[in-house]
């Protein structure tokens, strides 16, 4: 019972100040007050009407889906590289994919200003697209190539007995059933993008404000309650997206 | 000849013909090469040098989706995200059969496999025996020249297996396609083959009928391997015709015969347990060894013996009941005829 008691206390701990923004969203009050006032949905709607939030908010889901398309543009021929061959440096390779994962996000994101303002990148979507890729490749990387790892090559070897050659048989087979583990390494991508602010704040300037950004701008300068808003629309979000991992997940594993 | 590494060879020296419409089998322990040489034949694994033909055509270089050869793996390699149907009509379709047909073939060979009514199934929802049946009409469903099988009974339990053993048998029987199959059963080998190739450590030991493997093995691993064995070592009397000394057990009578190839030669000398016979008063055997009973194992039908003789171990199989006089501790007398013996030249 006792270990119960104290999951669940860890737990609220760690949920509870993300659940406070959820009331303080459908709050009355001018700025941040808990316990709300009283109740209404004039935030939402000023989210959804003003110019000022829906741009970054169109920016960041830009963002995110490009960022998502060149990490799998990456990860998965790198995956299968990885996964189906032995040769020499592996060890060194598969740290070099992890090393966007272990270096602090403002070291990247120093990293990145440099290399991306001298290719005149920074402020424009493209730049954080680029950069947003690159950091989404340790997680993709990590789902994609154990799913490739739980992947059992007899199956094309039936294929190409069936007289399938290497192509068909990727098409029909390999692809298909591994397509619930890509589905989840893309969506973690596209989060760990849409999510992600440090980068965001040092290379989108003016011409690139992702939702994170504005959010941290909006927090410093004013602290509008819409924030609150935008908060939970995004907690709700990612556990949507967790969700749908999960029930992919699922189905890939019965499929196996 | 398939070399990995460049070092140690995996199969080598392989030589095996296999007639149209034959079920042979690969028998051998895990590592012996029997599945490399399926996979060289589905085309899956190259071999460094040698050939593999069909019909006189050379397939050595030809990629799997070229030659026209059926697989069942071990654990069914399913689709998973397709129908049992369409699994079965995947070969045709890659094969670009005539539409119109498809639908009738499939059909055709989900009867022959008995399982018409799981045609709209996915796969896991289907028992182990289920999806093995699948596998093996997507196998054959195309008419393949071969239908290769890599211990595709593996993964069931012991009367599903024996079950599938028929079955197996039957469809072999009713298609008349020529079928390999892998094994390191030598139960399964025995009851399905026409004939059994043996492999061990990479070479190609005997390749014959099953009771030939069984009563004369061409080398010691053959009888060892297969079936329950008792192996004494000695040589041939080159003087006297039919006389083998035994190291330890003294002399026996041979088959002349055998004796007159191996005259002079250091021999291995098989008898299979159940040839011995426990010798009554009276009785005329001329081979016979005095055998102190260790350990008795009743196994309703049979009893099996072991025991000692002369510091070699002895086992003896004696089928219905266990006679009165088998006792552990006990010394009995076995004999056997002569002709029960196998006669190996020892290198």
């Amino acid at each position: 019972m006792l270990p119960v008691i104290l999951a669940v206390l860890g737990a609220l701990f760690l949920l509870a100040p993300i659940l406070v923004v959820v009331p303080m969203s459908f709050s009355t009050a001018i700025s941040f007050a808990f316990p709300p006032p009283g109740y209404w949905l004039g935030y939402y709607a000023k989210y959804f009407t003003s110019e000022e939030w829906l741009e970054p908010t169109l920016n960041s889901l830009v963002i995110a889906f490009g960022a998502m398309t060149l990490t799998m543009l990456l990860v998965v021929p790198a995956a299968f590289g990885y996964v189906r061959y032995r040769f020499r440096g592996k060890t060194l390779v598969n740290l070099l994919i992890m090393a966007p994962l272990i270096v602090p996000h403002v070291v990247s994101a120093l990293a990145y200003y440099g290399f991306l303002g001298r290719a005149k990148l920074t402020g424009t979507l493209l730049g954080v697209m680029v950069a947003h890729g690159m950091l989404a490749v340790p997680v993709a990387f990590l789902v994609i190539s154990a799913t490739l790892k739980g992947f059992d090559q007899n199956l094309e070897r039936a294929a190409m007995s069936s007289g399938a050659g290497p192509f068909r048989t990727f098409v029909h087979v390999t692809l298909p059933v591994l397509r619930p583990g890509m589905l989840v390494g893309a969506l973690f991508a596209f989060l760990s993008s849409f999510n992600e602010a440090v980068v965001s704040i040092f290379i989108g300037g003016r011409g690139a404000v992702t939702l994170p950004k504005k959010m941290y701008e909006s927090i410093r300068l004013e602290s509008d309650p819409v924030i609150a808003v935008v908060s939970t629309l995004l907690v709700s979000a990612v556990v949507l997206g967790v969700l749908i991992a999960m029930s992919l997940r699922r189905r890939s594993t019965h499929a196996a | 000849m398939k070399s990995y590494d460049g070092r140690v060879n995996a199969v080598d020296g392989i030589s095996l013909d296999i007639a149209k419409g034959e079920f042979v089998t690969l028998l051998g322990p895990s590592g012996s090469g029997k599945t490399t040489t399926l996979m060289m034949i589905a085309g899956f694994e190259e071999p460094t040098r040698g050939v593999i033909e069909l019909d006189g055509e050379d397939l050595t270089r030809r990629k799997p989706y070229e030659r026209n050869i059926g697989v069942v793996f071990q654990n069914y390699a399913l689709f998973p995200h397709m129908t049992v149907e369409r699994n079965v009509a995947f070969p045709l379709r890659m094969r670009a059969f005539p539409r119109a047909q498809q639908a009738e073939r499939v059909r055709e060979i989900l009867d022959l496999v008995g399982l018409r009514r799981f045609a709209g199934k996915q796969p896991r929802e289907l028992s182990g025996g289920q999806q093995q049946r699948v596998a093996l009409a997507r196998g054959l469903v195309f008419n393949p020249d071969v239908l290769l099988l890599d211990e595709p009974l593996g993964a069931l339990d012991k009367n599903l297996r024996e079950q599938m053993q028929v079955e197996l048998k039957r469809i072999h029987r009713e298609v008349g396609i020529t079928m390999v199959y892998v094994t390191h059963d030598q139960t399964e080998a025995m009851t399905m083959s026409d004939r059994i190739a043996v492999f061990s450590h990479g070479t190609l030991e005997q390749a014959a009928p099953p009771l030939e493997v069984y009563h004369r093995p061409r080398t010691r691993f053959v009888g060892e391997f297969i079936g329950d064995s008792n192996f004494f070592t000695g040589r041939v009397d080159s003087a006297a015709p039919g006389r083998v000394e035994l190291d330890g057990l003294g002399t026996i009578q041979a088959d002349a015969d055998a004796c007159q190839h191996l005259a002079g030669a250091p021999a291995d000398v098989l008898l299979r347990p159940e040839r011995l016979q426990l010798v009554r008063d009276g009785a005329t055997l001329p081979n016979r060894l005095a055998v102190k009973i260790g350990v008795i194992v009743n196994y309703g039908d049979s009893v099996l013996i072991i025991g000692d003789s002369g510091g070699h171990s002895v086992r003896i199989r004696i089928a219905g009941a266990q006679p009165d006089a088998v006792r552990e501790g006990a010394t009995v007398t076995v004999g056997w005829k002569v002709g029960d013996e196998h006669l190996i030249a020892r290198s």
